[in-house]
């Protein structure tokens, strides 16, 4: 009797934990997770330009690498980032969740972030800075 | 699809024909929704909102990317875009419409007031009417744009399983807001 309530409490904590694991999930870390896709700012907003549904599918939801200008920064009340100049077919929007430090206009990086999709511009969510100063 | 394409031409006109003053855009408006419901309040905001108005003919069109949209949790996030609104197959929700009898002149002094505006709400690949009220004030720099209204989520196909009823409410209240840098 007891070693069947024993089991049947192991399992009641071991369903608790994995329930509280996945209620408090961690989001995806951009530090630690690999991008599917390195790439320059102008191939980018070129894909989408040119064929967004085909881009979309390329790179919808996937974490890219992305190298480009800044052209202009974001310091906005609730939107932080900076744009990176993609060419003639627009600009790559990076958005990122705190005023990234001591990044200035026309500096070259590279931005990790999460592709949400394209509407002025090609978005990224959940921006990290990679690189800076190439 | 014709809506899209529709949205798509009236951005394009107002982004690529000479700036005009009365053209404003803003790539970093602000939508959040609130559902409240008996187990918890569910909350998310998109801080990258397309928003584009021209004060001449008085219409607005806006735009938005469902991946934008942040939940404190990263589980309901994530079936926020799984299941809900299945952003893979419709990565989107727009608005186009028109301002009601607008008065140039209220844009062209500093002040406050309220228009009401009415088109078309597209979201999960389902287009609906909606009207709104939209709390203008326009200052020296900038115009700013507020609205609040409601949205019933079965009007947009978007299914609550069962299980989850007592979690999600079945009317979203939504609030969008902008900054349009004057020209």
């Amino acid at each position: 009797m007891k070693k069947w309530l024993a089991g049947a409490f192991f399992l009641i904590v071991i369903f608790l934990s994995l329930a509280y694991y996945f209620y408090n999930k961690p989001r995806r870390d951009m530090a630690q997770e690999d991008a599917a896709f390195t790439l320059s700012a102008s191939e980018l907003s070129a894909a989408f330009f040119a064929d967004e549904k085909a881009a979309n599918e390329k790179y919808l939801g996937k974490i890219l690498e992305v190298q480009g200008r800044v052209s202009e920064l974001i310091e906005e009340e609730n939107s932080f980032g900076l744009l990176l100049d993609g060419g003639e077919d627009g600009m790559v929007y990076c958005a990122f969740h705190n005023q990234p430090v001591g990044i200035s206009v026309d500096q070259s990086v590279v931005v990790k972030g999460i592709c949400s999709g394209y509407l002025m511009d090609v978005v990224l969510n959940d921006c990290v800075i990679k690189k800076e100063d190439l | 699809m014709k809506v899209k394409c529709g949205i798509f031409v009236l951005l394009m006109l107002l982004i690529w024909s000479r700036p005009q003053a009365q053209r404003l855009i803003d790539r970093s408006g602000t939508v959040t929704f609130f559902s409240e419901a008996p187990m918890e309040n569910i909350e998310a905001r998109n801080n990258q909102v397309l928003g584009a108005i021209d004060l001449e003919k008085g219409v607005v069109a806006v735009s938005m990317l469902m991946k934008g949209f942040r939940f404190e949790k990263a589980l309901m996030e994530e079936h926020f875009n799984e299941n809900y609104v299945e952003s893979d197959k419709f990565p989107k929700a727009s608005f186009k419409g028109k301002l009601k009898e607008p008065d140039p002149s209220d844009f062209e002094k500093n002040g406050s007031f309220t228009i009401a505006v009415s088109g078309d709400i597209t979201i999960h690949g389902i287009t609906k009417p909606l009207s709104a009220e939209v709390d203008f004030t326009i200052s020296d720099k900038q115009v700013t744009a507020k609205t609040v209204f409601n949205i019933t989520l079965a009007d947009f196909d978007i299914d609550i399983p069962g299980a989850v009823v007592q979690n999600i409410a079945e009317e979203i209240e939504i609030t969008a807001s902008f900054q349009f840098q004057k020209n």
